[in-house]
């Protein structure tokens, strides 16, 4: 039996670290999740030298002071957990700011490697890193990976394999700190560690050096963590004591003075170990001058938000049009084999009326989805989404929030889904909350499917200018609310901005896949279970009671539909059948357009023939006025099923019923507006 | 120690009247615990040295900390007293 060991991947955001985990573990990942958590833990491992090596991807993180969820998730993993070895995968290009990091794990006292990843980027920069010099600084192994190009990470597994075994040369033999704080503070520093050894047991995880220097930086977790144990005042006063009499002495808070040291330590090694070519105006600062611009910044990305909706409409359109082909033959195959092989009616009309009709039709717009995602992660891989970031900062700071609430935004365009799971990068409470709640008006991919075919019936000739008015709407609905429930949920100031731009990066088109797939893949299992689920229990209903016709007022659906639809009709569409697919619609959005196709027993609602029908019926139901109030109603109403069980996820199940109840009232009163507004002016 | 104090109150000025391209010293951070530490873990703390390489009359500023770029908020920029270097 393989010996099984744990390490836990760290890094700062943007050094690769995921690129690292997926090249060491491949295919072998599963996700689960953290005890006593609802976030997900990347969990992956590889065989290596008769060991079993289970490696843990952590969250992004600057230091081991927790702010956010996601940070705090790795920091209690490393403090508390203790994985066997923490691989610290180092941004080459960035060393200074990437060993903040590695210098507190080493403190803390884990088995630390350091992998300096990208040296194919530091190479390019004419950055010259003398790895054995740092190591000698440092104490640790550090090895250089590329880990784009697969390069250097049989050496990292190496270097694991012999931190295990403890082969490693540099295994830290002498037990001098790696850090000296200045005479001054390392005597109050070490008289402080006596303290603590002699009067509390600490659990044998935590050294005591390390815990003296949290206290004295007065870190709260650490501080809330001894208060746990037997003595704890004695070390507690101690500190505050050492804390007066340092700040006496140097006139500064010894946070400042220990975040000096550290800083000055690290700029040191990079000074002797690394040769810098003279100042570059690098590129990355060129781009930003223009992309940054007060004036150039918001046209750019509006420009980029069009850029993005206009390719997905044209790339995908093609695309789209395969799937459906695809579908259509499948489709018919499966027909033609169910009766040669006689199966029952009902059978076959469970698989086309039901089936074919409803998760094909949604299938259809899996490129279109694939489309809006891949160009989503090519906007975060390449470092733009923080610039967007940026820009839209005035904006949001109108409803309360800042620039980084933005980003979950955008990605709302492509599923709201992994958008509310992008909002734990947010470090306040309060914003994450505002920024869920409001994420559901943007309107995601599953809303497309039901704006292509009404433009399909009714606006042939404006088709896109009706699309965007919609998209615009969600948008401009989003900060309305966000202001007036900032008003009543949120009062008080706001939480601080503070945010790294990465450098412009290329990026991969592995890495892009990656992402693309991650979330691509939540789509089509959604269509695959629950859309799946629902198109049956609609057909189920559309067929029942028996003897029934299919489909008519007097089904199951007839009977739902009937009663909800006085609902709508001030909206203008108070048939039973939109009303119906409005119902079944809160499972997910897409369900609309497959209602539509079941309820109408529409074969394939993409192939010529069977849209024509669809687009027939649909035109003899609603007016260009009353279809559009409907739209509206579409892209405002609750989200889906989905988007609802995760808020309850992130943020408590009274916030997610919230959301479900107000967006709905909300797209109520906006729907109203429009149909009645419109046939006040005539448009009726 | 008093001198000292009264010194940094003479040379400082708040982050965002330094101009574009300036290179600062970092005086002092008013603000909360968090909120300091939230800089410090990303470069800034007093003593650091830093760029500023681009505020505009309104919206964040943004910073060049240990060789990469940080967005601060205007909020956060005007609680940094520095020094100007050059």
């Amino acid at each position: 039996m393989a010996k099984k060991r744990t390490v836990a991947l760290v890094g700062n955001p943007n050094c690769g670290k995921t690129t690292v985990f997926n090249a060491l573990t491949g295919s072998r990942q599963h996700v689960g999740n953290w005890p006593g958590k609802t976030v997900e833990k990347k969990e992956g491992n590889f065989d290596y030298m008769g060991y079993e090596i289970e490696v843990v991807d952590l969250p992004g993180t600057y230091s081991l002071t927790a702010y956010s969820l996601e940070e705090l998730i790795a920091r209690d993993y490393i403090v508390d957990e203790k994985p066997d070895i923490v691989v610290d995968i180092i941004d080459s290009t960035n060393l200074e700011r990437n060993l903040y990091l590695a210098t507190q794990l080493i403190e803390l006292g884990t088995a630390v490697i350091l992998a300096f990843n990208m040296t194919d980027l530091a190479d390019k920069e004419g950055l010259r890193i003398d790895i054995k010099k740092i190591s000698n600084f440092l104490k640790v192994p550090i090895i250089r990976i590329t880990a784009s190009k697969g390069i250097g990470l049989d050496k990292l597994k190496d270097a694991i394999v012999d931190t295990i075994t403890n082969k490693n040369k540099i295994s830290p033999k002498d037990k001098t700190p790696t850090i000296n704080y200045g005479t001054e503070v390392e005597e109050h520093l070490n008289e402080f560690t006596e303290v603590i050894d002699k009067n509390i047991t600490l659990p044998k995880k935590y050294n005591s050096r390390w815990i003296a220097l949290k206290l004295l930086e007065n870190d709260e977790e650490v501080i809330s963590l001894i208060k746990t144990i037997k003595n704890s005042e004695i070390a507690l006063s101690e500190a505050k004591k050492i804390r007066k009499h340092l700040k006496n002495i140097f006139g500064e808070d010894i946070e400042t003075i220990i975040a000096d040291a550290r800083y000055g330590f690290i700029h040191g090694i990079v000074k002797e170990a690394v040769e810098k070519p003279i100042d570059r105006v690098s590129l990355s600062d060129q781009i930003d001058r223009v992309v940054t611009n007060r004036i150039l910044g918001i046209p750019i990305f509006l420009g980029m938000m069009f850029l993005m909706f206009h390719m997905t409409f044209e790339v995908a359109a093609p695309l789209s049009d395969y799937v459906d082909g695809f579908i259509g033959f499948i489709g018919g195959q499966l027909v033609g084999l169910l009766e040669s092989g006689n199966a029952p009616e009902w059978l076959i009309s469970l698989i086309v009326d039901g089936v074919i009709a409803g998760v094909g039709s949604v299938l259809v717009f899996v490129p279109f989805i694939f489309m809006l995602f891949f160009i989503i992660a090519i906007l975060e891989d390449s470092g733009y989404m923080a610039r967007a970031a940026f820009v839209m900062d005035r904006v949001m700071h109108k409803i309360g929030l800042h620039g980084k609430s933005f980003i979950p935004m955008i990605i709302g365009f492509g599923c709201n889904v992994p958008a509310i799971m992008a909002t734990r990068v947010l470090e306040s409470k309060k914003d994450r909350i505002l920024t869920i709640l409001i994420n559901p008006f943007m309107s995601c991919g599953a809303r497309l499917p039901v704006y292509i075919l009404f433009v399909a019936a009714f606006f042939p000739e404006r088709g896109s200018m009706i699309v965007y008015s919609l998209y615009i709407l969600g948008i401009i609905v989003a900060i309305i609310m966000g202001f007036i429930l900032k008003k009543i949920f949120f009062k008080g100031l706001s939480s601080p901005f503070v945010m790294e731009l990465p450098p412009y990066r290329l990026p991969t088109l592995r890495g892009t896949i990656t992402h693309v797939w991650e979330r691509g893949w939540l789509f089509i299992k959604k269509a695959g279970t629950v859309i799946f689920t629902t198109m049956i229990i609609i057909w189920l209903l559309a067929a029942l009671p028996p003897g029934v016709e299919y489909g008519s007022e007097k089904s199951g659906v007839g009977m739902i539909g009937k009663a909800i639809a006085p609902v709508f009709s001030p909206l203008g569409f108070g048939d039973w059948k939109s009303s119906v697919s409005l119902f079944f619609g809160f499972v997910a959005k897409e369900v609309v357009v497959g209602s539509f196709g079941v309820l109408y027993a529409i074969e394939d609602v993409e192939s010529p023939v069977g849209e024509e029908t669809l687009i027939g019926e649909l035109q003899n139901t609603f007016t260009p006025l009353s279809a559009y109030a409907f739209l509206v109603f579409v892209l405002l109403y609750a989200p889906c099923m989905v988007a609802i069980a995760v808020i309850k996820r992130e943020i408590g199940w009274k916030w997610a019923a919230f959301t479900a109840i107000y967006t709905t009232a909300v797209a109520w009163v906006a729907a109203f507006i429009v149909y009645q507004g419109g046939m006040l002016l005539g448009f009726g | 120690m008093s001198e000292n104090r009264l010194n940094r109150a003479v040379n400082s000025i708040p982050l965002i009247m330094a101009g574009n391209g300036s290179k600062v010293k970092i005086k002092s951070i008013s603000g909360g615990r968090g909120l300091k530490q939230r800089l410090c873990d990303l470069g800034l703390y007093e003593g650091a040295i830093v760029e500023l390489v681009k505020s505009s009359i309104s919206g964040p500023v943004i910073l060049k900390v240990l060789d990469s770029r940080i967005v601060i908020g205007r909020g956060q920029a005007h609680k940094i007293m520095v020094e100007i270097l050059k």
